[in-house]
């Protein structure tokens, strides 16, 4: 029933778009879609239950005599064969559409912790997405526009100099506070001169700011936000997530530094895939047209080389959004922040079999759709994909 | 002759000052030189051009020429590693004495472009009507509405079918012809009073070639344009060009009007580029002479005149300096021993006599090379 709905949905938006044979393509996209849900749901539950343990004496506790160990086993069909749990499950979860409990006799319904839970993951993945792409999508355009002038920047081989001798010196210097002033005093102004009037000068800044942030894992800047703005200052609350409907200020201070961190891991990704793409496009001739048309090199920049610049983007954006929950899962972690990422490592810890399954069928949804509308939105971009797909 | 007496012109700031002494483009010793990897490399060497108004001259080179490149910078269109001297008037108007708010409107409005891939020309995610209206949108400051009318007829103009359905169609969904029609059009759009024709058929089949120059005849001599044709085919240049420039190594080596240069040429380049191009007025199996070797290294000139080393006339003199461009009558040459003039005979009497020239080329043709 479902799946009939999303096809004549996905189809009607094909027609729209005015793709070739659209609801042939509608068919086999919502197909393919069913066929990764099942492999990935069925890879889930033969792995999962590999793992050593027996999940029914960690539900009932070390206090849990044989009998009641024996009775949950039974009840939940964990003596049966890995195929005929699946087929059990995915009757239950994936056509009747009912979650069930995490497992056995837990307190509350799968459906309610998910419901809980996904919102936080889903805007504090929305968030970092904002963040990642309003320094991604600025610097990203900037340095392919530097990328084809003349350098007239300061060779960008000193700052490791400036930096390696300041903290040689630092030595001698026991404030780190200071150091770090004496460093920032140092290199600021050079990078900011390189970024404005550096011509490609400005673009191997920019590259060398993407490098140094994508080097830098997730954890680390994680660990070190988390002691500057929330144990140094007060600037994030450890407290709790905040609904933005209860009080602005106290949500976006629950959410901000996890939201930050994930954004500039992302970052870098997005400002080099959109910078070479850019700097492609700038070499064609409708660029050329463009400037001896006397457009200026905003409208330029904005107009005619940044929409077919932002495939590449795409796709790698669809694939972060689609794996949200695991892009979450370290960065919640860090921050104790209760989304979905948090409760999958502790399903997992607990054994709580059909947990881990929904989730990863949720994830899975989540992907396919997710690349689904990725997909719609390159005829939107490209008008030459719409007489090509399918 | 004043504005009012062009009926068809529509141009809304059709009050602008006659040119002086009837020039729209002086070109005074202009040299482009680009710093590449390997070298500093002289595209265009001191050339010096006048195109009178309504006046078409065609430049005619190899590629490798430096045609594309002094086109190219008529309209501002340097690639980043490049500089430019000498100076360039167009419209009687200096562009390096524009001040920031005049250039921002001076080139695409005086000026405009046509390239040689049309298939590439237009932006591929943008409607044919955006890309024909943001200039005008632009520079002249119109509506959208406004600019769509102008659009409208600017396509009817450029002979487009049904242009108010073109308008709303992307790129790909038109042929090459067309989309030259719709390049046309764009650069158009600003009414410009000098248009640079870059290969403007090149990438096209030759039954549209001839529909598209006729098109481009057509709308120079109702909108009073100045046109530069940049042609590898002498061809092309013959039956549209008032005047033809010869360009070789960057450097103008003959440039004269269009009859005298084929009835009466005078720099050997020209005449051998005239002997490798089939001819309809000679006698069919008429054997074509290629001309022979490569063009020079520019990163590297050789001293002396550029085409000495392929040159059957070359004589000592010619590897020693550089032959000035100067002639009688409005036909100027760069050559010590013309084509046609004594000098000349002699120069190729001595060269045959010899089997080799001065620059060591074989008199011989080596025909099996080219078999």
């Amino acid at each position: 029933m479902i799946l009939v709905v999303l096809i004549l949905i996905l189809g009607a938006l094909f027609v729209l778009l005015g793709v070739r044979n659209s609801w042939r393509y509608a068919l086999q996209r919502i197909g393919g879609a069913v066929l990764v849900l099942i492999l990935v749901t069925f890879g889930t539950t033969v792995l999962i239950r590999q793992v050593p343990g027996e999940p029914c004496e960690i539900a009932l506790g070390t206090a849990a005599t044989p009998e009641a160990v024996a009775e949950c086993v039974d009840d939940q069909g964990l003596d049966e064969g890995v195929v005929a749990q699946y087929l059990t499950w995915s009757q239950q979860v994936l056509i009747e559409g009912d979650l069930g409990y995490a497992f056995y006799k837990n307190q509350e319904p799968l459906s309610e912790t998910i419901q809980q839970r996904l919102p936080r993951t889903v805007i504090l993945f929305f968030y970092s997405q904002l963040i990642a792409l309003a320094i991604a999508v600025p610097l990203g355009i900037w340095a392919a526009y530097q990328a084809g002038r003349p350098s007239k920047g300061i060779p960008i081989w000193i700052l490791p100099i400036i930096v390696g001798g300041i903290y040689i010196y630092g030595e001698f210097i026991t404030d780190w506070l200071f150091t770090s002033v004496l460093t920032l005093a140092f290199l600021l102004p050079i990078l900011i001169f390189n970024l404005f009037r550096g011509g490609r000068g400005g673009d191997t800044t920019v590259n060398f700011l993407a490098f140094g942030l994508l080097s830098l894992p997730v954890f680390v800047l994680g660990v070190i936000l988390r002691y500057a703005f929330a144990e140094e200052r007060n600037w994030f609350s450890l407290a709790g997530y905040v609904p933005i409907t209860d009080n602005v200020i106290e949500h976006l201070k629950s959410i901000w530094v996890p939201a930050l961190v994930l954004g500039l891991a992302a970052a870098p990704v997005y400002l080099r895939l959109l910078r070479a793409d850019m700097i492609q496009n700038l070499q064609q001739d409708f660029v050329s047209v463009a400037k001896a048309k006397g457009m200026s090199n905003t409208h330029i920049l904005l107009r005619h080389v940044l929409r077919p610049s932002t495939v590449t983007l795409m796709t790698v954006l669809g694939l972060n959004i689609a794996q949200l929950v695991n892009g979450a899962l370290v960065v919640e972690y860090i921050f104790d922040f209760d989304g979905m990422g948090s409760y999958l490592i502790e399903a997992i810890y607990r054994q709580e079999f059909f947990a881990v399954q929904t989730l990863v069928a949720l994830v899975a949804i989540i992907f396919v759709v997710t690349n689904m509308v990725i997909d719609v939105f390159y005829s939107v971009v490209d008008p030459r994909v719409r007489a090509e797909a399918a | 002759m004043t504005a009012n007496d062009q009926p068809h012109r529509d141009r809304p700031d059709d009050g602008r000052p006659d040119l002086p002494n009837g020039m729209m483009l002086e070109v005074d010793d202009l040299t482009v030189d680009f710093d590449t990897p390997s070298g500093n490399l002289r595209a265009v060497d001191g050339v010096t051009l006048r195109l009178a108004e309504r006046e078409t001259l065609a430049i005619v080179g190899e590629s490798g020429s430096g045609k594309s490149v002094l086109s190219r910078t008529l309209i501002n269109l340097l690639a980043g590693n490049g500089r430019r001297s000498g100076s360039i008037r167009i419209g009687g108007r200096d562009i390096d004495q524009l001040s920031k708010a005049e250039r921002k409107h001076f080139f695409g409005v005086e000026v405009a472009m046509i390239f040689q891939d049309p298939m590439t020309s237009l932006n591929p995610v943008k409607r044919i009507g955006v890309q024909i209206t943001e200039a005008m949108r632009y520079h002249l400051d119109l509506s959208a509405s406004a600019a769509d009318k102008r659009a409208l007829r600017l396509l009817e103009l450029v002979h487009i079918p049904s242009p108010a359905e073109r308008m709303k169609q992307y790129p790909h969904e038109l042929s090459g012809g067309m989309r030259q029609r719709v390049v046309i059009a764009m650069a158009l759009a600003c009414e410009p009073r000098l248009l640079i024709a870059d290969e403007p058929t090149t990438a096209l089949d030759v039954t549209v070639q001839k529909t598209i120059l006729d098109l481009l005849d057509e709308l120079r001599q109702e909108r009073r344009m100045s046109m530069i044709l940049v042609t590898h085919d002498l061809g092309v240049a013959e039956g549209r060009a008032d005047r033809i420039a010869v360009m070789y190594a960057g450097r103008i080596r003959e440039i004269t009007t269009t009859d005298r240069l084929f009835a009466d040429m005078r720099h050997p380049y020209t005449e051998a580029l005239l002997n490798s191009i089939p001819r309809p007025d000679l006698p069919s199996h008429t054997r074509l002479h290629p001309i022979p070797g490569r063009p020079p290294n520019l990163l590297d000139p050789p001293k002396g005149c550029a085409f000495a080393p392929r040159c059957r006339y070359a004589q000592p003199d010619c590897l020693e300096s550089e032959p000035p461009l100067d002639g009688p009558h409005g036909h100027d040459w760069a050559c010590f021993h013309p084509v046609g003039t004594p000098e000349g005979a002699a120069a190729l009497a001595a060269n045959e006599e010899a089997g080799v020239t001065a620059a060591g080329l074989s008199m011989s043709e080596s025909e099996e090379e080219f078999v």
